[in-house]
């Protein structure tokens, strides 16, 4: 197998197998189904666009998801601006997301940045504590404080369902 | 719920949502992405695509601080109290609201934000948008927050801005546009932009 042959092999291996909680992770901070998918994808492209150095960062969905954010960012600053009174061009959610995870959703938006980052990385990517702290540029003792107070602020506004 | 219980009942949250792109489709961007990147790659050596990647994972709407006590006093139009409110903050910002489904008279906008140190052109029922560019520090002037819930008159959609006078460019002015995309309807949008004052816009009708 040449080399180009074993790149598409690993890419698409990494796509298959990280691209539902990429876009999970997007999804948690963008509110957008299709804005989020569409950032999601764009976000795959660069990581295969330069794979070479993708595949060699420590969590490359991690990669992934905050290329993805910060496309949104950008994305943002070069729309119109301009908003509808009756909300029309508020960030929706589709059919696939159930009431119960607008609610959580809408809760983590409403957290402080850092602690919604911690979140994201955490829950739907997967990583443990010193990999969020990498990923973040911060100590693993900061991850544990910015995760307590999410899931504290978190847990104040649900309560457990007991069937 | 302890910690866990919460991140475990979160990790749940969003296990129906699945991201069907076929990979070929992902790596036919990537490869257009490469072949145009020895193109762009003198401009990101120019330093924006740094730029860019200070502002990782910050979200596009700013919070304004919708909830903080104001300094000053409220200045609104004498005819349409109900349509807005521009109220001068503490810290100098200045707080502006606009009523979802209700007249706005521009000129008395435009009173009110000059009232509380703020240059703006107001234009009801037409869309303005600049000829030229506009002034980037739109960014460190103004945000935008939607007010959740219903207001007092029970209607949904109220907006507001939170604008820093002092982070205005010497010469500028916010320029205002609200507008209604029915023929007949009432204001359904509002558009703005921070310009060199003076600075021609195109302003056109978009009710169908």
């Amino acid at each position: 197998m040449s080399d180009v042959e074993q790149d598409r092999k690993d890419f698409a291996d990494f796509y298959q197998r990280s691209r539902d909680a990429c876009l999970r992770a997007v999804l948690a901070s963008a509110g957008d189904r299709a804005l989020a998918e569409d950032l999601v994808a764009e976000a795959f492209a660069r990581a295969w666009a330069s794979w070479r150095k993708v595949r060699r960062h420590p969590a490359p969905a991690a990669w992934v998801v905050r290329t993805a954010l910060n496309i949104r960012v950008s994305w943002w600053r070069r729309r119109r601006r301009e908003v509808a009174f009756d909300g029309h061009d508020l960030p929706r959610l589709d059919d696939d997301v159930r009431d119960v995870d607008q609610a959580m959703l809408t809760a983590i938006r409403r957290l402080p940045k850092r602690q919604r980052e911690v979140i994201v990385l955490r829950v739907w990517l997967d990583l443990d504590t010193n990999a969020v702290a990498d990923e973040l540029g911060i100590s693993p003792r900061t991850v544990a404080v910015h995760l307590s107070r999410a899931t504290a602020a978190l847990r104040a506004q649900f309560v457990p369902v007991t069937s | 719920m302890n910690e866990d219980e919460v991140l475990n009942a979160m990790s749940k949250t969003l296990s129906d949502v699945r991201m069907d792109r076929p990979v070929e489709a992902i790596e036919k961007r990537g490869r257009s992405r490469r072949r145009n990147r020895g193109v762009l790659g003198a401009v990101a050596a120019g330093g924006g695509l740094a730029a860019l990647a200070a502002i990782a994972l910050a979200l596009p709407i700013g919070s304004g601080p919708s909830g903080s006590a104001p300094a000053g006093g409220v200045t609104a139009p004498a005819m349409e109290p109900a349509a807005f409110s521009v109220v001068k903050q503490a810290d100098g910002s200045v707080q502006l609201r606009l009523k979802s489904k209700q007249v706005i008279n521009p000129e008395a906008l435009e009173k009110a934000l000059a009232d509380a140190g703020v240059p703006a052109v107001v234009k009801a029922g037409v869309l303005c948008t600049p000829q030229g560019k506009e002034l980037p520090q739109i960014e460190d002037v103004l945000t935008f927050e939607r007010i959740e819930g219903v207001n007092e008159e029970g209607v949904s959609g109220d907006s507001e801005w939170v604008i820093a006078p002092a982070k205005m460019p010497k010469g500028s002015v916010l320029h205002f546009s609200v507008f209604p995309v029915r023929k007949g309807g009432d204001y359904a949008k509002v558009a703005w932009a921070l310009v060199p004052k003076d600075a021609p816009m195109n302003c056109r009708s978009v009710a169908s």
